[in-house]
């Protein structure tokens, strides 16, 4: 008997214990989840407080790519980004009032990709005013309002995609082109890209650009443009697209009208659905813009300039072309 | 100096410990319930502050355009109040920026916070100014960035929203978790409590039962060999300690009590047996000097006739008397005493023997040997006396010449052996057998008119002398004659 309560005094003095320990430590557990400690200020410290103002990364995937690469090279130049985004295709009062607001908040740099709009000019020169180096990404807009632009070399890119359209044409043929009138591109793209791609295209005496066309309406232009094909010239072997959406709607027509594969398309930017559809074999190859890179060098473009140190004004992150073939392999996105 | 564990100390520790284990269970719970507050106060902290801020961002606002309207000075006193106040907030809000989009936010609400003074201290200047257009300018703005803090003010608002959603279920969770490490730790504090005092109270409870069932065996008067075992040092161990020695000291006492009662009764007895002799030796004395006068009357006399026969020169008669003499001076010293020196008891003989050779001239012839030094052995007083005047009165006596006496004495396994016989006409087994049962019976053979009672008074007195029954023997000789033999203790005299 005297054993037994020996035991059981010990038993429940040791149940106490370590149940007022854990209790200890559960409590210090929510504390700590609920105030969690602030990180040491002399290793986090922020020198650079850049604003951020790009289409939603939500829908846009290079966009989302190109702002963690801006991220990624944010860190070791202790610069904080804050994110200011806009829904594509809406209008441009919400555009200028995210301006505005970066412009009253006064941070160290602003990247920007912003359709070329004249609204915006106010605010931008304000910003200029104050002394705020912006750097354009991937949108062009004026070359006033910008102290440096990262993007892709519209020319460059209309060479690719001739170039490209050649490969898959071995044996010649028609093309039509279909460029955008999305809002994030302006003219001077357009036609820099149409330069591009005439230029590579002569050295091909066997393909013609045969239909060069654009929609104000960009939402129906791809499905337009290949009813345009099928209908009017249904002699055109390939469809060159300049934007991603317009050259899905595209492919989706095609699937509807039951001609996949006439005319084959080249598409542009790397997203899930156009990877699906490459994997489909509805589009043969896409002009690949490169985000994160894009998303770095505006970065590092923004930190020199707030550095008051020199930058290359114009600065191509170049492209590249992908096939289905370069799709076996990889991890679905 | 030992420190003694009292009672008191350990009815003290039974009590605090329980009392402070459930103390530091219902301190740790309002420590948790405090925290708890305290965390969702700071969780919420952010939310009044900034809404403070924005009410004060609107009444800034109100009293600027109430100013702008009818320039009322009040109005503008509560601007300027408001004005100090937000520009107070923008020390708060304009810190370090981290990595954290709350601290962002908090930066842009401080920059839109000084536009927002500026612009209404430049409205002001410019109302005072009568400046319409600089006025409107700046007035706009200054709503324009009312607004604009309105919307960060919001941003804030959803971001920490978000924070403290996140922050509330992992909250919750934690809570519901200490709540039952709460309820587990209280259970088993009660528990561990609750065997504690279990424990202890039968720990001290114990030894004091124990000494209860000893004292009771003791009043009851069992006194075993158990010992009460000694647990510890308080008082209880103690009590103990001193009841161990209290029963083996009374048991000690006991059994000096027991021992000198026993020694009382012995002695009580010997007295008894020495009275009785003595009452026996004073009746055989009485009755031997019954049918005399007053002993010291005779005794007196005899002195005389003693005096008178030195005077006269009779020297037979001298030594007649002398012996008389000192035959009576035996016979009455001391009757209270019993027992004497068998040198002494053989020397009276001898003079008894002389008085009667005296009376019956060349009828007697006594022999008396002895094997070993009478001078130290007890004897019973007036034993062989008897037995004398016995052989020569009931043996000898139509004897007219060489009637025998014999007295001899040895010892024998630490025994007295005395024999008296004589050649006389013997003793009838009828009568031997009446004197032993008057012996035995203690009947007084003088009552029933029958010789033989100075044998019967003998034989008790030689008893109540040993203790012993077989201490008389009386045996026939051939041819004729009788042997008394006598076989007591030897005793020494002291």
């Amino acid at each position: 008997m005297k054993k037994f309560l020996h035991i059981c005094l010990l038993f429940s003095g040791f149940l106490f214990a370590v149940l007022t320990v854990y209790s200890i430590l559960a409590l210090a557990d929510v504390e700590r989840s609920v105030n969690p400690s602030k990180p040491r200020t002399d290793r986090m410290r922020i020198v650079f407080h850049f604003a951020v103002l790009i289409p939603s990364p939500g829908q846009d995937l290079f966009f989302l790519r190109a702002y963690n690469g801006m991220k990624e090279a944010a860190e070791p130049e202790r610069a904080v980004l804050q994110l200011f985004e806009y829904e594509p295709g809406k209008n441009n009062d919400s555009i200028e009032s995210l301006l505005e607001l970066i412009l009253n908040t006064n941070p160290d740099g602003v990247i920007v990709s912003i359709p070329n709009d004249d609204s915006y000019e106010d605010v931008l020169n304000q910003l200029k005013e104050k002394d705020i180096p912006i750097v354009n990404l991937e949108y062009n807009v004026s070359s006033s309002y910008r102290d440096a632009f990262v993007g892709t070399n519209e020319f460059d890119a209309g060479r690719l995609s001739a170039l490209t359209a050649a490969g898959l044409l071995p044996q010649g043929g028609k093309i039509g082109v279909l460029l955008s009138e999305s809002p994030e591109r302006n003219t001077a793209q357009n036609t820099n890209y149409l330069q591009g791609f005439q230029q590579a295209i002569r050295d091909f005496p066997s393909i013609q650009v045969d239909l060069v066309s654009s929609y104000k309406n960009t939402s129906i232009a791809g499905e337009e443009f290949v009813r345009e094909i099928l209908i009017d010239h249904h002699d055109i072997k390939l469809a060159v697209f300049t934007n991603a959406g317009e050259a899905l709607g595209a492919a989706q027509a095609l699937i509807e009208y039951g001609r996949v594969g006439t005319p084959l398309i080249i598409s542009v930017d790397d997203s899930p659905e156009i990877r699906r559809f490459m994997e489909m074999g509805i589009i043969s190859a896409s002009i690949v813009r490169n985000p994160e890179s894009a998303g770095q060098s505006a970065l590092n473009a923004l930190v020199s300039l707030s550095k008051k140190e020199r930058t290359n004004a114009y600065i191509n992150t170049g492209s590249s072309v992908l096939f289905p073939d370069d799709l076996k392999g990889l991890h679905p996105e | 100096m030992k420190i003694i564990k009292t009672i008191r100390y350990k009815l003290f520790s039974l009590a605090i410990v329980p009392v402070f284990l459930i103390a530091l269970a219902a301190f740790f719970t309002t420590y948790t319930v405090a925290s708890a507050i305290a965390n969702m106060d700071a969780l919420f902290s952010k939310n009044y502050y900034i809404q403070e801020l924005l009410s004060e961002t609107a009444a800034a606002e109100t009293n600027l355009s109430m100013y702008m309207s009818s320039k009322n000075s009040e109005n503008l006193r509560s601007y300027m109040y408001y004005s100090r106040i937000l520009g107070e907030r923008i020390r708060d809000l304009d810190h370090t920026v981290y990595i954290d989009e709350s601290t962002l936010i908090e930066r842009n609400i401080a920059s839109l916070l000084k536009d927002f003074i500026v612009a209404g201290d430049a409205a002001v200047q410019a109302k005072r100014g009568r400046n319409t257009r600089e006025y409107d300018f700046h007035h706009n703005r200054f709503k324009a960035l009312g607004a604009q803090i309105q919307e960060r003010s919001n941003a804030l608002r959803l971001f920490l929203l978000d924070d403290q959603v996140n922050t509330m279920a992992v909250f919750s969770s934690g809570m519901s978790r200490v709540r039952w490490f709460n309820l587990a730790t209280i259970g088993s504090a009660f528990l561990f409590g609750f065997i504690l005092i279990f424990y202890y109270t039968k720990k001290i409870s114990t030894p004091i039962f124990r000494l209860g069932q000893e004292a009771n065996k003791i009043a009851q008067g069992i006194f075993d060999d158990s010992v009460l075992p000694l647990e510890g040092d308080d008082e209880v161990s103690i009590t103990s300690h001193a009841f161990n020695i209290m029963k083996g000291s009374i048991q000690e006492s006991i059994n000096q009590i027991r021992n000198k009662a026993n020694i009382e009764n012995a002695l009580l007895q010997e007295r008894m047996k020495n009275l009785e002799m003595s009452g026996l030796l004073q009746k055989s004395e009485l009755e031997a000097l019954q049918a005399r006068i007053n002993p010291h009357f005779l005794f007196n006399s005899l002195n005389t006739g003693l005096q008178l026969a030195v005077v006269e020169d009779a020297d037979k008669t001298r030594q007649f008397l002398e012996q008389l003499a000192l035959l009576m001076r035996y016979s009455f010293r001391g009757t209270e005493q019993s027992v004497t020196i068998l040198t002494e008891e053989l020397e009276y003989i001898r003079s008894y023997m002389y008085l009667m050779t005296i009376r019956f001239p060349g009828v007697f012839s006594i022999d008396i040997s002895m094997d070993f030094d009478t001078e130290k052995v007890l004897f019973p007083k007036m034993i062989i006396q008897p037995l004398v005047e016995n052989a020569i009165s009931h043996g000898l006596y139509q004897k007219t010449e060489n009637a025998c006496l014999k007295i001899n004495g040895f010892i024998e396994e630490n025994r007295i052996i005395l024999c008296v016989e004589d050649n006389g006409i013997g003793i009838t087994e009828e009568r031997k057998a009446e004197i032993f049962d008057a012996a035995d019976k203690k009947k007084d053979l003088i009552s029933t008119g029958t010789h033989g009672h100075g044998l019967v008074n003998v034989i008790w007195r030689l008893r109540l002398f040993s203790g012993e029954s077989d201490v008389f023997f009386i045996e026939s000789i051939e041819p004729s004659g009788t042997r008394i033999r006598i076989c007591i203790p030897y005793q020494e005299a002291s």
